[in-house]
């Protein structure tokens, strides 16, 4: 189209005093601003998920590795190798069985032997030295026997 | 962002945007910038309005109705465009669509209207059209008229230099272009009316 035609039918249909410019402006800048506030909801939900996502992802990474330095740290420190050990070796050991002295004197069989308290532990007499020195000599004394 | 500005007075809005103030204007109304969207709209209401014409058969209210839903169209779903034939393509087929919907609410209300739905996706570049009827149109004034039309917006002489040739006032001038205008509307109008 000609500019000049094209300027004589802008002019034959121009509005009077730009109503319909306010009215269209008017609703088109209403549609926009509700436009941008559901672009802004939409990128504030999309951050928020990123970001519950990315700390879901750090969570479980870092609970694996939470544990395991737990654990090694445990073993480390003295005072709690007890605890950390102890149920462990409660579930492999077998419980330990409590012998009575008649049980005890049957692992000496032929064997004068006795048992007397001294200062609340248990020691064995053997009033023959051949029997002494066969038993006792070959047990340490660290070992409270 | 800066938007383009938009095309002001009689002069600029004969221009439309290069390929990158479209793509700049589009991408700001997909943002739901005001300015972009002022832009697009003094841009491109004057040729939406003609091609609406043309799609209402010379119905001016029928016509502002596709403008307005046009360009809420575009304020809601515009998205970005390659170029400035993009640009225009998206709209006069937004406007294409609105007009088959206002012809088909216009004849639903009115069950006794005779006038029968034009074949709108049909219609042959609406400029052309546009033009031909105005340039009939123009044949149709009275001489007087239309060499005062002629001078003031094909030569681009002002008011007074009409009045000096044509050895009247300025205000006389006005006044009879204010009238060619609006009996050249008239007819244009009425030719689009009668077009199948």
């Amino acid at each position: 189209m000609k500019p000049e035609h094209q300027h004589l039918l802008d002019d034959l249909w121009d509005e009077p005093q730009g109503t319909r410019r306010d009215v269209i402006l008017q609703a088109g800048k209403t549609i926009l601003r509700r436009k941008r506030r559901v672009r802004l909801a939409t990128h504030v939900l999309a951050c928020s998920a990123g970001i519950c996502v990315l700390l879901g992802v750090v969570w479980s990474l870092s609970k694996p590795a939470l544990s395991s330095t737990g654990q090694t740290a445990m073993n480390h420190h003295p005072s709690n190798d007890i605890v950390a050990a102890g149920p462990q070796s409660k579930s492999t050991t077998p419980a330990l069985k409590v012998l009575t002295e008649q049980e005890l004197f049957e692992h000496f069989p032929g064997v004068a032997v006795g048992i007397t308290v001294v200062n609340g532990r248990k020691h064995f007499i053997f009033p023959r030295p051949e029997d002494r020195e066969k038993y006792v000599l070959h047990v340490e004394p660290s070992d409270g026997i | 962002m800066e938007e383009p500005k938009a095309p002001q007075g009689n002069a600029a809005r004969l221009s439309v945007f290069t390929d990158a103030q479209a793509r700049q204007v589009a991408d700001g109304v997909a943002r739901g910038h005001d300015k972009a969207f002022e832009s697009l709209y003094d841009a491109y209401q004057g040729r939406v309005m003609r091609f609406a014409l043309v799609l209402a058969r010379g119905n001016e209210s029928l016509a502002e109705e596709i403008v307005q839903s046009t360009f809420l169209s575009a304020a809601q779903k515009l998205k970005r465009v390659e170029s400035e034939e993009h640009l225009w393509n998206w709209l006069a087929q937004v406007a294409r669509q609105h007009g088959i919907k206002a012809w088909k609410a216009r004849d639903a209300n009115n069950a006794s209207l005779s006038d029968p739905l034009p074949d709108l996706p049909a219609i042959p570049s609406p400029d052309t059209q546009m033009e031909e009827h105005l340039d009939q149109a123009l044949h149709s004034l009275e001489v007087e008229d239309r060499q005062t039309i002629e001078w003031h917006y094909f030569d681009n002489l002002s008011h007074k230099e009409i009045a000096d040739r044509m050895g009247t006032t300025a205000k006389a001038v006005s006044s009879r272009l204010e009238r060619a205008r609006a009996r050249l509307r008239s007819v244009v109008q009425k030719l689009l009316s009668h077009e199948t």
